[in-house]
């Protein structure tokens, strides 16, 4: 195992780890999931709304 | 014990052919379980962002990088194709957002003090720690261990800046100001080849080519740019992600954002109560980190010993991922959200951003010695 712990192989997969951690606390955590009342496939032509909830949007101030 | 590294190390063909065929498998497995327990879109955003990790790793398409090989030595491939990638982007996504599609929505903000500011200072920290937005996602996955160090702390950063953000936004911003319609694409067109012909006037001649490479890796990057931006019905974006995964965090922990306006707002109270694999930023992040690390497995590439760096450097580096978080979300996005889809899209912020941290990254060059980033 000395390998695994000199090269990139560590810092990677401790990547994988801490980020499947964080999905399995976030599954715990949030709404469950419901492929039921899921959204169309593709956004473009739907009648939803744009969720708005990326990098550019600044919220209205109240 | 089996020993995971050797196995990077020196595969036989048998067992190489086993790990390529496992790795098309966890990435197939993923995509199809969310499909199964969330929805189609949902799958869909999964493999686009793996999509995303397999061309940026497996090309070596970036973003710090070529913008150093183009301050340093005045080499402008990496750059030429960044804007190739834009305009194939804001061909298509002009005339999208033109017509009658209420559904999708552009990456436009306004420039203002914090958002120059904040272009500025990740222009800066991206070549410190040698990632950007994307990039940072990329090399984590590959094993690069001062992303992945800089990446916890880049996600702090993100979640900061998110919680400041109206308070920085109110130092004082122009009206938002966004190019439309054909004129706009014109415009924006005319922008990128303005930028690319200086870029090839200053460059030395032998210098004035954009390998093969790169220009598949900009046609690959646009196909998933536009296919994002149609399926998510928002352009692509990284530090959103980011710092819903720390509010996620935070407020599991017991702590009220409320009292950030910017958290307490509908949209994205919504999202923090929905989970992060509904979440169309995270989820192409999560993609990009697993498409980046089976490139790296492909490749053999975890075998490459770790480098030895000083306290210093390291110190750098979380300052510097920390940096990167808080600065993109004041800089309204960072080289993915508001460079490559801001100018895509047609808002000027991309170019306010494009011009600040361009000159963010010169100072970041020549800080990366002092630090003990360069031997």
């Amino acid at each position: 195992m000395t390998g695994f712990f000199t090269s990139r192989a560590l810092p990677a997969s401790a990547t994988l780890l801490a980020l499947g951690a964080l999905l399995v606390f976030d599954l715990q955590t949030s709404q469950p999931l419901n492929p039921y009342t899921a959204p169309a496939a593709i956004m473009l032509g739907s009648d939803e709304a744009a969720s708005g909830a990326f990098c550019a949007l600044v919220p209205p101030k109240k | 014990m089996t020993d995971i590294s050797a196995s990077f190390e020196t595969p036989s063909k048998g067992s190489r052919l086993f790990i390529r065929a496992a790795l098309i498998g966890v990435a197939l497995i993923a995509i199809l379980t969310l499909i199964a327990a969330a929805g189609v879109r949902y799958g869909l955003l999964l493999a686009i962002g793996i999509g995303f990790g397999l061309t940026l790793e497996g090309l070596r398409f970036g973003f710090a990088g070529p913008w150093r090989a183009m301050i340093l030595r005045r080499e402008p491939a990496g750059l030429l194709a960044q804007l190739i990638a834009i305009a194939l982007v804001a061909i298509v996504a002009f005339p999208l957002l033109s017509g009658d599609h209420p559904e999708l929505i552009g990456a436009h903000a306004a420039i203002g003090w914090a958002m120059v500011g904040g272009a500025f200072v990740f222009g800066a920290a991206m070549q410190l720690v040698l990632g950007c937005g994307s990039g940072t996602l990329v090399n984590a996955g590959s094993g690069n261990p001062v992303s992945v160090v800089a990446l916890p702390f880049f996600i702090i950063g993100a979640f900061t800046g998110s919680y400041h953000l109206l308070w920085w936004t109110e130092l004082g911003q122009l009206p938002l100001v966004t190019l439309q319609g054909t004129s706009g694409l014109g415009i924006t067109l005319l922008g990128l080849l303005i930028v690319g012909g200086v870029a090839l006037a200053v460059a030395p001649k032998q210098a004035r080519k954009v390998p093969r490479r790169l220009l598949v890796a900009a046609l690959l990057l646009a196909a998933l740019a536009v296919a994002n931006f149609v399926v998510a019905g928002q352009p692509w974006g990284v530090v959103y992600g980011l710092g819903l995964w720390g509010a996620k965090v935070t407020s599991a922990l017991g702590a009220n954002l409320s009292a950030s306006p910017y958290w307490a707002s509908a949209a994205h109270q919504e999202r923090l109560a929905a989970s992060l694999l509904t979440d169309y930023t995270s989820l192409t992040n999560l993609g990009i980190i697993l498409g980046a690390f089976i490139v790296a497995v492909w490749r053999s590439g975890l075998s490459a010993k770790l480098p030895s760096l000083s306290a210093k450097a390291w110190i750098a580096a979380i300052v510097a991922g920390f940096l990167l978080g808080y600065s993109s979300r004041l800089a309204l996005g960072c080289n993915v959200g508001a460079f490559f889809s801001g100018i895509s899209t047609g808002s000027l912020h991309g170019w306010a951003w494009f011009v600040a941290a361009f000159a963010g990254s010169w100072v970041g060059i020549r800080l990366r010695k002092p630090l003990g980033l360069e031997g």
